[in-house]
């Protein structure tokens, strides 16, 4: 195995080993051939990631295609706050910016649509230039395996921490002039949603019986054909359902979880009072998050209506949901 | 009120702390903030506890043994500060608690139950040794796969590797903690100056990561930097469990006590020396005897002899060459 070094005047790291890092060795090899055609900007680039030492190699790979050098990055948010100020700064928001999600009238799932409204939501509050693109595959392309993620010229990023992180490198920030206590606040609400409302959608698309048959399933296998589709979706359900024992929501019923969800909202809708947003008159990250949620279940159609009847008492909330709408959503 | 007294059993207490579980810790602090009149069965014996964890509170034939299930169990009972809170208090208590559960309790878990060196050296041995002894065997393999569970499928994923996930966790539960000073601020509790149902939780999740010696410690590290967290955690130590700090000032004496006897010991060596002399001595003589009944060694008297050579008088005189001499022949 050859490597780099002498190439970019760059650390030498251990040579992959596993079959897992393959990937990664091709990347690696596939670069030097291709020596001549990386700018003096994508070679900045890999001599930053790869000098890096928190950035072990497993964490990145990068392929090039004809004069294009794109990377995979997983988890922006998991190395070092040094290291992402220097990757972020470098560069501006660049134009071509694609947010990959599933279909949505066809194929999405509840628990994924959430997800992706509220990072578009967040996008979009930031007044930041981007595209939606519809790919079957989103979740197989997604760095972590979880839609949505975004494009970014060479990155790739997904999921909503780590998107905001991302974009917060760049310049962009909703919370940047909060005081400590609301900013601490508001990571606070913001857990409560992922932790009850997050859960619950899981609990309610892939282990309530009604749902996960009829809606569910067929809308998570609708891209393929016969026995994959059937056995994809099931693969998927385990591993849900597995999640979900892991932290005892599995055992619970759904009176219990409809419970939850109405805590949840009840303490939503005091937070919110008679507010615009949620931290006065400009949106923050948790306005986005909760407009992705709200709004997905209030406007989602399954059998039952599980949540809906619940976060219709809420009038503040709904109210809420229309606003963000009108403002943001209104093209 | 309550005609039968409640029941709560919990896991037993160390290093200063009335009990190590950060659930059990939880519910014990609530019962004391609110002055419930609770008997508190520290046990390490989870044979009979419905999941085979604790904490269980147990009245009237009912059995509760999650956290959140106690608590509302407490309130509906009449016990509790969290009445005195507003409305947007209490949504900040669930939000503050689901921000505990998700992101301070994964760390917690990993720093226990899937930090190899934690595990091998402090949470395996001490629940091997509370817990009797046929359950001892796997309680504890068990619960560790409970906890690699939870934080794997919760945090981790297929695409994300351990090593990313341990940072991602630890990362996150120290934000939690920044988090939890920022709120806290000034105050005495997070709520002014009565203790609601999150100061207990609060005091659950960070008492054992103050006090219990662990050896990966880089959340200790970072909570002592939070010096409100600490200062809380150990005022309610002090105010509410000054049973458990006296019992370990006590053990501690104990063991300095130990300690000084051990030193007592070295102070009689003169007496020591004088036992291994002997010892050796005795040794010696036994194996000189040994040698000289099987006839290794011979040693000729000569005084019987009526006219001694000038050369047996010098071999009777010096015995030890006699002896060297026989050594060498044979």
């Amino acid at each position: 195995m050859q490597n780099l070094s002498y190439l970019y005047n760059i650390p030498l790291f251990q040579p992959p080993t596993s079959s897992k890092t393959i990937g990664k060795t091709w990347g690696y090899y596939h670069a030097r051939n291709h020596k001549n055609n990386l700018s003096a900007t994508q070679r900045s680039i890999i001599r930053t990631l790869l000098s890096a030492t928190i950035f072990s190699p497993s964490t990145i790979w990068f392929q090039i295609e004809k004069d294009r050098l794109s990377f995979k990055v997983l988890e922006m948010a998991l190395v070092a706050d040094a290291l992402q100020a220097t990757i972020g700064a470098s560069e501006p928001w660049p134009d071509d910016v694609l947010l990959f999600q599933q279909y949505k009238a066809e194929q999405i799932t509840l628990p994924d649509c959430t997800q992706c409204l509220a990072v578009e939501a967040f996008l979009r509050m930031c007044g930041l230039r981007f595209n939606v693109k519809c790919k079957t595959n989103a979740e197989e392309m997604s760095p972590s395996g979880k839609v949505p993620f975004i494009q970014a010229g060479p990155y790739l990023v997904s999921e909503f921490d780590p998107v905001v992180g991302f974009v917060g490198r760049k310049g962009f920030s909703l919370s940047r002039d909060m005081s400590d206590t609301d900013r601490s606040e508001m990571r606070a609400y913001m857990s409560m949603l992922e932790n009850i409302l997050g859960n619950a959608e899981l609990y309610m698309a892939w282990l309530n019986p009604e749902i996960s048959k009829e809606v569910t399933k067929p809308r998570y296998g609708c891209s393929y054909p016969w026995p994959l589709n059937w056995v994809l979706a099931w693969r998927k359900q385990r591993a849900v359902i597995a999640r979900l024992t892991a932290n005892d929501w599995s055992s619970k019923s759904v009176e219990e979880v409809t419970e939850e969800v109405h805590t949840c909202c009840l303490a939503l809708s005091e937070k919110l009072d008679k507010k615009k947003f949620f931290f006065g008159d400009s949106p923050t990250e948790l306005d986005a998050l909760v407009y992705g949620h709200l709004y997905t279940l209030l406007t989602t159609k399954l059998p039952g209506g599980p949540f809906t009847s619940v976060i219709r008492e809420f009038q503040n909330l709904a109210e809420f949901c229309k606003r963000v709408d009108s403002a943001y959503f209104s093209d | 009120m309550a005609s039968e007294k409640m029941k709560l059993e919990v896991w037993k207490g160390d290093w200063g702390l009335p009990s190590v579980d950060p659930h059990c810790l939880a519910v014990l602090a609530y019962c004391k903030y609110s002055g419930v009149p609770v008997e508190v069965i520290k046990t390490g014996n989870p044979w009979r506890s419905p999941t085979g964890n604790f904490p269980v509170l147990r009245h009237k034939g009912e059995a509760y043994c999650k956290v959140t299930d106690i608590f509302s169990y407490l309130r509906k009972e009449h016990w509790g500060s969290d009445f005195e809170l507003s409305t947007k208090q209490s949504a900040d208590v669930v939000a503050f608690s689901a921000l505990l559960e998700e992101k301070l309790l994964p760390a917690l878990l990993h720093l226990w139950w899937m930090d190899d060196k934690t595990f091998l050296d402090v949470t395996r041995p001490w629940y091997a040794r509370a817990i009797p002894f046929p359950l001892s065997l796997f309680l504890p393999g068990r619960t560790q796969k409970k906890a690699e569970l939870r934080v794997n499928l919760t945090k981790g994923g297929e695409s994300i590797s351990e090593m990313e996930t341990e940072a991602k966790v630890y990362k996150e539960a120290k934000e939690c903690l920044n988090l939890l000073s920022h709120k806290l601020g000034e105050k005495q509790y997070m709520f002014g100056r009565l203790p609601s149902s999150l100061d207990a939780l609060v005091f659950g999740y960070l008492a054992p990561l103050l006090k219990a010696p662990l050896p990966n410690n880089q959340l200790h590290n970072h909570l002592i930097q939070c010096d409100n967290l600490c200062r809380v955690v150990n005022d309610v130590l002090v105010t509410f469990f000054p049973a458990d700090l006296r019992e370990m000032e006590e053990k501690k004496k104990k063991e300095e006590q130990k300690s000084k006897n051990i030193s007592t010991d070295n102070s009689e060596f003169p007496n020591r020396r004088r036992n291994m002399i002997l010892a050796g001595f005795f040794a010696l003589s036994a194996m000189a005897a040994y040698a000289w009944s099987s006839g290794l060694i011979q040693i000729q008297i000569s005084d019987i002899d009526p006219a001694p050579s000038p050369n047996s008088r010098t071999n009777n005189r010096r015995g030890p060459a006699g002896v060297e001499a026989g050594v060498g022949q044979s």
